[in-house]
């Protein structure tokens, strides 16, 4: 049981450090995609539905690790044995 | 791979929404009868979503500067085909489009094409003409989910690039300046999946084949692997 739950909190842990170090050091592609939008249209287009709220880069980072330990909690569930079932 | 919120034209969303409806429905339906008929099967089909959660949530820097995300789809076409990736697609993009603004409601239809249908069949593609010419399983599974990845985010270019063609030279100089922006930073990204793909397949195979036994192995036999 241990093994699950340090598994998931691993998985937690790097993808909360990858999301956090891509936020501060690199640009996400989408957003460059945005970017270009602009670009090709000159500015002429404006998006017609924004989000009803947008996380900052912490809050990110934390919802992405969340989606990732919910993942990693179940392929734990199913592949980590548990100690005493090693052969 | 994820378009914003808004940053399609109604017409577009509409389209892709219509686009991807039916073979989102097909995948309840597939994924109904697979509980139904084969309840052996579900330690397996919740690997495989769970694989798409982590490896969708996984935001990480590549070279140029850039970073971007794994989709983690190609696993579960490979065993259950793009119908039912397409269905694991939805829900993980719903929370994102919701909870992180990462992509959106209104875009959703539009990345659930891409991530959820058109890598995955491009991989599940790649994955039989592989088998049926030999390749061993594992190149295969890592061909395929490595060429999926790629091939998700060459349709979020040409996807952008239908709505926004470029002034001079139209949909084509557009989507040569989005697989710019997507296709270099994807590439690594594009390689580890592949990789990890490979691995967490092999590391079933060995440590937890009871969990593979309800699953129909003859094309994986084709290759000689075991």
């Amino acid at each position: 049981m241990i093994r699950k739950i340090l598994f998931a909190a691993a998985v937690f842990i790097f993808v909360f450090i990858a999301s956090s170090v891509s936020s501060t050091m690199a640009t996400g592609t989408d957003n460059q995609a945005v970017d270009t939008i602009s670009e090709v249209t000159d500015n002429g287009y404006k998006p017609w539905f924004e989000p009803y709220w947008t996380p900052d880069s912490t809050g990110e980072s934390i919802l992405f690790a969340l989606q990732a330990a919910l993942g990693a909690l179940v392929i734990g569930h199913f592949l980590i044995p548990d100690k005493c079932n090693v052969k | 791979m994820h378009i914003m919120e808004g940053f399609l034209p109604v017409s577009w969303c509409v389209l892709w929404f219509a686009l991807s409806i039916p073979f989102v429905a097909y995948g309840i339906r597939k994924l109904e009868h697979l509980f139904r008929e084969k309840p052996e099967l579900k330690p397996l089909i919740a690997i495989v979503a769970a694989f798409i959660f982590i490896l969708s949530a996984i935001k990480i820097p590549s070279v140029l500067g850039s970073s971007s995300h794994p989709t983690g789809t190609g696993f579960a076409a490979i065993l259950f085909g793009p119908a039912v990736s397409a269905v694991m697609s939805v829900i993980v993009l719903l929370y994102q489009a919701i909870f992180l603004a990462h992509g959106g409601l209104t875009t959703l239809g539009a990345n659930v094409f891409s991530m959820g249908i058109a890598g995955p069949f491009f991989a599940y593609t790649v994955y039989k003409v592989c088998i049926y010419s030999k390749v061993s399983m594992s190149s295969s599974i890592f061909m395929a989910a490595t060429l999926g990845d790629l091939f998700t985010y060459a349709v979020t270019s040409l996807q952008l690039a239908l709505a926004f063609p470029a002034p001079i030279g139209g949909v084509l100089t557009s989507m040569g300046t989005f697989m710019g922006i997507f296709g270099i930073t994807q590439i690594p990204i594009a390689i580890a999946e592949g990789l990890l793909t490979v691995a967490i397949f092999r590391y079933i195979q060995h440590a937890r084949a009871d969990i593979l036994a309800g699953f129909n192995m003859k094309n994986m036999k084709e290759c000689g692997a075991t």
